[in-house]
């Protein structure tokens, strides 16, 4: 297990958790938010490639649009 | 009289001009600066108050919608005898009445791929400032901004959650942004569920947002800029602002094209 951030709350994960598997541990839909790493932009062609690493602090957000 | 600033341009924009690095340098930009405005809603038509008084020399303003009464708790230029007038007609006829010195042109469209050319290919243009109210728009507004070179100045806002920043695109020797852009940030297939006409917004929050973007382009004419690629974003509740760099997608179909494959729209 490791210890990350997660929208400023601490949480216990398993080892080499890729993003887009704590989204979907989550039941968040991956075309929903932007994800950020140690404050910054992971695109999300990227997050199937990203591990989790201990003390990452990441958070999720919705886009907004209007105006 | 300096630099071709006129005695009464030197008194109306005097505070302005005292900031020690945006001075007489810093006026002129403006005073030789031609931007266009996507929106004239809550954001545009504040952006253009703000440039308008500023001295700056042309607007164009894009909008096809029409005051409607639910806006004017926001959109302060407008009161009870605009309702059912163009936004763009009625901010350009407002602002040029106040402001003499400056040109403003009403576009009174809603932007797409089939008239944008009628302003960015026929002018000059310094800068994009987005303040439109829907996705595919933005989208739009991203990818011409990066066909033609042109830094944006983005802000968007639902209930209490403000979006803002700002893009350069100039590019490498290969081609490619320095930075993410709006694609790479939310790609064209994202879920939006929020919207001022559905979560609702207060006045000032949306002021805050508009205010970032005109404060935005006055810094980045006058040389005074340098969070290009940077999203910020703000808590209008909590009164607090995050912010986070914009990495780029290496995969990305709009920024990191080559120039010849950037006309199409997709989005």
């Amino acid at each position: 297990m490791i210890q990350i951030t997660i929208n400023q709350q601490l949480e216990n994960i398993n080892t080499n958790v890729v993003l887009t598997e704590l989204l979907d541990n989550k039941g968040i839909s991956h075309n929903s938010v932007a994800l950020v790493v140690n404050q910054r932009i992971i695109p999300r062609s990227q997050w199937h490639e990203y591990v989790c690493q201990p003390n990452d602090n990441i958070e999720f957000f919705s886009a907004v649009a209007g105006g | 009289m300096s630099l071709g600033i006129s005695d009464q341009q030197y008194i109306q924009y005097s505070k302005q001009m005292l900031l020690a690095d945006f001075g007489e340098y810093g006026q002129q930009a403006v005073m030789n600066a031609s931007v266009v405005i996507i929106g004239l809603g809550g954001l545009g038509q504040l952006v253009a108050q703000y440039l308008s008084a500023s001295g700056m020399k042309q607007l164009y303003l894009f909008d096809g919608d029409v005051v409607d009464p639910s806006n004017l708790p926001r959109q302060i230029l407008f009161d009870h005898h605009d309702i059912g007038k163009n936004k763009a007609a009625v901010t350009a006829a407002k602002l040029q009445a106040k402001n003499a010195d400056g040109r403003i042109i009403a576009k009174q469209v809603f932007v797409s791929d089939e008239n944008h050319q009628t302003v960015l290919d026929n002018y000059k243009v310094d800068m994009i400032i987005d303040c439109s109210d829907n996705f595919n728009t933005r989208h739009l507004i991203n990818k011409l901004a990066i066909k033609y070179r042109c830094p944006l100045v983005s802000a968007a806002i639902s209930a209490d959650h403000g979006q803002y920043f700002m893009l350069i695109p100039e590019q490498d020797c290969n081609f490619v942004m320095p930075h993410g852009c709006y694609h790479c940030l939310y790609p064209a297939d994202t879920y939006i569920e929020n919207s001022c006409q559905h979560t609702g917004v207060l006045g000032p929050a949306v002021g805050v947002l508009a205010s970032m973007q005109a404060l935005a382009v006055l810094n980045y004419l006058s040389g005074r800029y340098q969070d290009y690629g940077v999203l910020h974003r703000f808590d209008a509740k909590g009164f607090s602002w995050s912010k986070v760099a914009m990495t780029k997608d290496e995969q990305c179909p709009v920024c990191q094209n080559k120039p010849s494959n950037m006309g199409e729209h997709e989005a």
